[in-house]
Parts: structure tokens; C-alpha cells; sequence
């Protein structure tokens, strides 16, 4: 192993162990933590034995296995993003709903 | 009666358009302070109106729908009329675009700037016919001016009427709801005072564009 990939390895080893860290602190749901860590190991499984990409390419029908995981992180990045989207569209709203709430309360305490 | 005014950073104004309604004879006026960093509410509330605070900035539609939320939940107002904050709407349009409530023929009534002559620059009214097109053809309601907002609404539309977006896009969502909850509504003309302060601080162009592109992200993929 080069050292190029030991430094990836150790450092996907400490993201891993930071999300176990997240999880257990519960700043994290499980899913979310299930779908990190599996992320974190297949990378950390890919590069220490890059063979495994070249069947992955063999079965979704691309030519080399570095292309099939090109075009997979492509689609993973799209996925989070949206992933992403949904939810600050979902803070902003529930932000918004709350600072409705709190002003009129607020209004209403004030004048009693 | 209520009028409802959302303001944001409006101190130079506030005073004298809430000074001009009273002047009119309208005594119940609630502003939505949406957060704003100058000293807004507080001379509204010298000059007499009840002020509603948003502790951070939300936009006009969530302005809008704090005031409408608070004049029928706690205000039980029979009329709602919506005014804007920076001086461009008259007070004397107020009696006609309440009439057709009155006389119980509409639900909601709208003023448009289109129906009678208005010195509107020429830009503004290009993008504004733009604005009108895109409205018309995704809430399937023929109006002339579908961002204007003085507006006039009744109990049956202050209960039925949700407001979904937070920023300017709350107009396209009241014309949405019209059509949805099948209100009666009418257009009325009204005179829009352009000055340049109404102007600096009006919507800037290129936010029509980010505008439509939310309504159709939240029309056709929420």
C-alpha cells in the first residue's frame, strides 16, 4: 500500500470514527449513521482493494472501474444535495412558523 | 375595518402613511414589523398603530401572514385591508376597494394598477405584464395585476386564504388560493404612487425571475 492511500484510509478511519462518535452522542439518527458508515467503508474497502470497482463496472455496464466510480459519486453528490435542499427548505419554513408564533404570543403577553 | 401594513426598515415613511390613513379615518392599523434594524416600530407605535415584531427579517409573505393570522384569530376583523409600508398606495382608494365586500359581492378584491392610467416606468411595467402572464397561466384566474398589494379580504377568505411562501411569491399564492378555494373576486383600479423612494425600495427585477422559478419549484415538485 502507497502511501497516498494510507493517508485516505486514515483518514477515512477517523470520519468513521467521529460518525460513531455523532451517533452516539445522538446528534445523528441511526439511518443517517448507517448510510455514512456505509459509504465511509465501501471507500475505505475500494482503496485498499481497487479490483472490487472494476466488477461494480462490469455489472452497471461501464468500461473501467475508475469511470463507474466517477459516475457513481456523480449521482451520490446529486443525492445529497437534494437531500441537502429538502432540508434547509424545511428549517427556513419551520423558522418561519416559529417566529409567526412568537411574535403574536409575544404581542399577546405584552398586552394583557 | 383593520388595515395591515408589513414594513421592513421603513422609519422614513412608517409615520406619515400611517398619519394619512388616520387623517382618512382609519383608526385599526396593525403594522408587521419584519424585523427591521431601524427604529420602525417604534415610531409606528407613536403614531397609534399596533405593532406585531418578527425578531429576524421573513419577507413579506410571512409579514402578511403573521398580520392576517392575528386580525381573525385574535382580532375577529370582518375586513382586512393589505397596505404597503413605503407610501405608494392612496387612502382614498380604500372606500371603493371595500365596497364589493360590503354589498357581499366578493370575497377578495384586488386593486389593479392597469385599469385606470398610472405612470408605472417602463421597465417595471414590462416585467409586471410578465409577472401577470406567468400568474395567470399557472393559477388559472384572469387578473390584470396580480402583484399589487392592496388588497381587501372578508371573513371567508381571512378563514380559507393560506399563505405558503415567505418572501414576495405570496402574492402568486393568494391568486393561487383564490382559484383553489373557489373565493369571489373582483379588480378594482387603483392609483400607484411611484416615487423614488417607492422605486429604491420596491422588488428589483432579476428577483422576478428567482420568483417564478420558486412558485414552480413549489407548485409542481413540493
Amino acid at each position: 500500500m502507497n502511501a497516498v492511500k494510507i493517508l485516505i484510509v486514515i483518514t477515512l478511519a477517523i470520519s468513521l470514527i467521529r460518525l460513531m462518535r455523532f451517533e452516539l452522542k445522538k446528534t445523528i439518527n441511526f439511518q443517517t449513521f448507517l448510510f455514512w458508515a456505509a459509504i465511509l467503508i465501501g471507500s475505505v474497502v475500494l482503496f485498499i482493494n481497487p479490483d472490487i470497482s472494476e466488477n461494480i463496472a462490469r455489472l452497471i455496464g461501464i468500461g473501467r472501474g475508475v469511470d463507474s466510480m466517477f459516475f457513481l459519486s456523480i449521482l451520490l453528490l446529486f443525492y445529497l444535495n437534494f437531500q441537502l435542499y429538502i432540508r434547509i427548505q424545511k428549517l427556513d419554513r419551520d423558522m418561519t412558523n416559529t417566529i409567526i408564533q412568537t411574535s403574536k404570543k409575544f404581542h399577546q403577553q405584552n398586552n394583557k | 375595518m383593520w388595515i395591515l401594513i408589513p414594513a421592513y426598515n421603513e422609519e422614513k415613511v412608517i409615520a406619515s402613511v400611517i398619519k394619512d390613513l388616520q387623517t382618512h379615518g382609519y383608526e385599526h392599523i396593525l403594522i408587521v414589523n419584519d424585523g427591521s434594524r431601524d427604529n420602525t416600530a417604534r415610531i409606528a407605535e407613536q403614531s397609534g398603530a399596533e405593532v406585531l415584531t418578527h425578531i429576524i427579517n421573513r419577507g413579506q409573505g410571512a409579514a402578511l401572514r403573521t398580520g392576517l393570522e392575528y386580525l381573525r384569530d385574535t382580532k375577529q376583523a370582518d375586513i382586512v385591508v393589505t397596505f404597503d409600508a413605503d407610501g405608494q398606495h392612496r387612502p382614498e382608494d380604500i372606500t371603493k376597494l371595500i365596497q364589493p365586500i360590503k354589498n357581499n359581492q366578493a370575497d377578495i378584491v384586488l386593486g389593479s394598477r392597469f385599469l385606470c392610467q398610472n405612470t408605472i416606468p417602463l421597465f417595471r411595467r414590462i416585467i409586471l405584464k410578465a409577472g401577470i402572464l406567468f400568474t395567470n397561466i399557472i393559477s388559472h384566474v384572469h387578473l390584470t395585476d396580480t402583484h399589487n398589494g392592496l388588497r381587501a379580504l372578508n371573513q371567508t377568505a381571512l378563514q380559507k386564504i393560506e399563505i405558503v411562501h415567505r418572501g414576495m411569491e405570496h402574492a402568486s399564492d393568494i391568486i393561487d388560493e383564490i382559484s383553489a378555494k373557489k373565493l369571489r373576486y373582483r379588480e378594482i383600479p387603483v392609483t400607484i404612487l411611484y416615487t423614488d423612494y417607492s422605486i429604491m425600495k420596491g422588488q428589483r427585477s432579476g428577483n422576478f425571475i428567482k420568483m417564478g422559478c420558486k412558485i414552480i419549484l413549489k407548485k409542481y415538485f413540493s
